[in-house]
């Protein structure tokens, strides 16, 4: 009999979850059954000893509190008074904070394959609401205490009680029910990804103190090599050569491959040579450590030749710091025209400006060969880091702000003054394309070459100097700007103006500044008269210093004035 | 001061110390689980914002299952988060106060201690002369 009794339970399956309980519970208005005695609802529902909220998230928050304080207290115990303790109980310290580490640690980790286990709960949750609804009734074995199941049916499958947190309960089907499951999910995984992360943390750590605490235990020895005086020197020669060596090979590789590469189609070089400027970048990288060890060991020695060595070495080194600076701006300009172009005047500004040092003469050969194009970074740090110790006198050192202008002392230093010159201008100028000796100016010009093209000129005004056709050719103040295109004036001897300036340009706002000249080539009728007249019209018009001054004429006079070269021709 | 007076000062200032110390993690604790309290609320909230009108919703008083109007609800759950946002506000406030009071009495330790150093090895001094 009672097998068949048809005993509808109130009853609750329940899955007792961390997060909450998903209870199926049947209407409460229905009646109940147990055992044929029927019961209130409301009994049963005090007897809802089943009814049980594990409220993990409460538990855990309380463990981390309490882990937390366990920390704190740890933490402050290893605080005091570090300062007056001998090595022994620094040690003793030290392992203690290892075992600080290691209890955090061990918490992470039992943090985490927590909410993994919570994580596969609600999988399994999920995968049972799927099926659930399938049938409006299930045939169960119901636990009944801690010590009995009975058989029973599983009813209203459809209707699901969720627990939302803080004794708040929602009735939900079981599509939707399952809507919350993967919600929570995602909150779990993102739980575990931030609790994996400080576990990390904390592996580190304790990795960090076992270390320390092994060095301190005298497991790590000093490396003492014992070496003479000469032997130490001989090593440091064939390094050097090796360094060499190793530094030929490398440019060579360098350069072939550049070539090969270049042999082939301009179209797809962009692509090869990104990967080639990788490996070969990798290469000068190599390249300039050891160079950089180099430097090191030359400086801590007082007995070789530093200032040549480190000349060699520095320009050498620049050079990388040009290869590299290349390969990183390689990409826009890959026409070789192009390269080879400024890579010459590289060169020649090389040669001018450097010492002329063995190494100074070999870079155009090797920029050259290999065919770069040279560019300036604005930004030339690496550099820094590779010029040797700032101790040595050896090394003539000019500081420069972006904005100066090369002062002729430079050219006068040494190579590797006159090398961190160029640094200089590089950092000031643009990453200009040097196309034309005029880009030169633009390229190195500094700041006045932006709204001023015109060059101060050096030349003391003199009424021997010659004038008109020679004046652009006297460059040598303003030869770092770019001379603008001059028109040829003429003008008669009587309408010699007064000194009024018609500069294309305004140059009256700087008053130090003056342009050399007018820009204006003005052609004289008269031979004989012209020098007396040029000299007056120089020392009257010229209120500048160290101007070739022109004859300046007025907007209105265009008459033409004749070289007195040209009128002596003309006169013949 | 004489040395037992300082020590007596001392002891006294460590328990006093040592007092505050307890209020501060106790503080520190009920404001960590105020947070747990606050996460959970907020994921409730959350819940109570998606589902629709329609829905039944139940609060758990004591063992009863009693049902809830969803407005109600959650209105109630917001009114609970703020609550409970003032109340980690306040908690946070003592343990400033807690923490400064404790600064204080470490200097005051620190204080002491070195006097009573300097009273041993005065003592020592004559000590040893003898």
């Amino acid at each position: 009999m009672c097998d068949e009794n048809n005993i509808k339970v109130l009853h609750m399956w329940w899955m007792e979850l961390p997060h909450g309980v998903f209870e199926i519970t049947r209407d409460l208005d229905k009646i109940v059954f147990i055992a044929g005695t029927r019961a209130l609802p409301s009994q049963l529902i005090q007897n809802k000893t089943c009814l049980r909220r594990v409220e993990m998230m409460k538990e855990k928050e309380e463990s981390n509190a309490s882990d937390d304080g366990k920390e704190d207290e740890s933490a402050s115990a290893l605080r005091p008074d570090t300062s007056m303790i001998s090595l022994k109980e620094n040690l003793e310290s030290l392992a203690q904070l290892q075992k600080v580490h290691e209890e955090r640690l061990f918490i992470c980790q039992t943090e985490i394959s927590q909410l993994k286990k919570f994580r596969t709960d609600y999988l399994h949750l999920q995968k049972r609401l799927k099926t659930l609804p399938d049938k409006t009734t299930y045939d169960v074995m119901v636990p009944f205490g801690s010590l009995a199941f009975m058989p029973g049916r599983l009813v209203h499958t459809n209707e699901i009680l969720v627990l939302l947190g803080d004794n708040w309960f929602a009735e939900r089907s079981a599509k939707q029910a399952i809507e919350i499951v993967k919600r929570r999910l995602k909150d779990c995984d993102e739980k575990i990804k931030t609790a994996e992360t400080t576990e990390k943390i904390h592996l580190n750590w304790l990795k960090e103190t076992t270390e320390v605490l092994k060095g301190d235990m005298g497991d790590q020895v000093d490396i003492v090599e014992k070496v003479t005086e000469e032997e130490y020197q001989k090593s440091r020669e064939e390094h050097k050569k090796s360094v060499a060596r190793e530094y030929g090979t490398v440019r060579e590789k360098v350069s072939s491959e550049t070539e090969s590469v270049a042999s082939k189609s301009e179209g797809p070089l962009y692509e090869r040579l990104s990967e080639e400027d990788k490996r070969t970048y990798e290469d000068i990288m190599k390249r300039l450590d050891e160079l950089e060890l180099e430097e090191e060991n030359d400086g801590s020695s007082e007995e070789e030749d530093e200032g040549d060595n480190e000349d060699n070495n520095w320009n050498e080194e620049y050079e990388e710091e040009e290869e590299e600076e290349e390969e990183e701006e390689e990409v826009p300009m890959l026409d070789r025209g192009v390269r080879e172009e400024p890579k010459l005047i590289e060169a020649a500004a090389l040669e001018v400006k450097a010492k002329p040092s063995a190494a100074a003469a070999v870079i155009p050969k090797k920029r050259e060969k290999l065919k770069r194009r040279v560019s300036w970074a604005d930004d030339i740090k690496p550099l820094e880091t590779i010029i040797p110790d700032n101790t040595s006198d050896d090394i003539f050192r000019i500081k420069y702000s972006s904005a100066c202008e090369l002062s002729p002392a430079d050219e006068g230093g040494e190579g590797a003054g006159g090398a961190t010159a160029m640094m200089a201008e590089s950092q000031a100028g643009r990453s200009l394309m040097v196309r034309s000796p005029s880009d030169i100016y633009k390229v190195f010009g500094g700041a006045t070459a932006s709204h001023e093209p015109h060059p101060r000129g050096i030349l003391k005004k003199s009424s021997s100097l010659p004038l008109q056709g020679e004046s652009e050719s006297n460059n040598k103040g303003g030869w770092r700007y770019a001379p603008e295109s001059v028109e040829i004036v003429t003008e008669d001897m009587d309408d010699l103006p007064l000194p009024k300036p018609l500069r294309p340009s305004p140059p009256l706002k700087r008053k130090s500044l003056q342009p050399a000249f007018s820009y204006k080539v003005v052609e004289r009728n008269v031979g004989e008269k012209e020098e007396r007249n040029v000299g007056e019209k120089e020392e009257s018009s010229d209120t500048q210093t160290g101007a070739i001054a022109q004859p300046e004429s007025d907007d209105g006079t265009q008459t033409k004035k004749i070289s007195k070269f040209k009128a002596s021709r003309m006169k013949k | 001061m004489g040395p037992e007076v300082l020590q007596k000062k001392f002891e006294d200032e460590v328990e006093t110390y040592k007092k505050l110390q307890k209020d501060l993690t106790k503080t520190n604790g009920l404001r960590s689980q105020l947070d747990g309290q606050l996460n959970e609320n907020k994921v409730v909230k959350e819940e109570l914002d998606i589902i629709d009108d329609s829905a039944v919703v139940y609060k758990l008083i004591g063992p009863a299952l009693i049902r809830q109007d969803l407005e109600e609800a959650r209105q109630n759950v917001n009114k609970r988060i703020d609550y409970i946002q003032q109340e980690i506000k306040r908690h946070e406030n003592s343990m400033q106060k807690l923490e400064k009071d404790a600064e204080g009495k470490r200097d005051n330790l620190n204080k002491i201690q070195q006097q009573m150093q300097q009273l041993i090895l005065k003592a020592q001094v004559p000590q040893q002369k003898k």
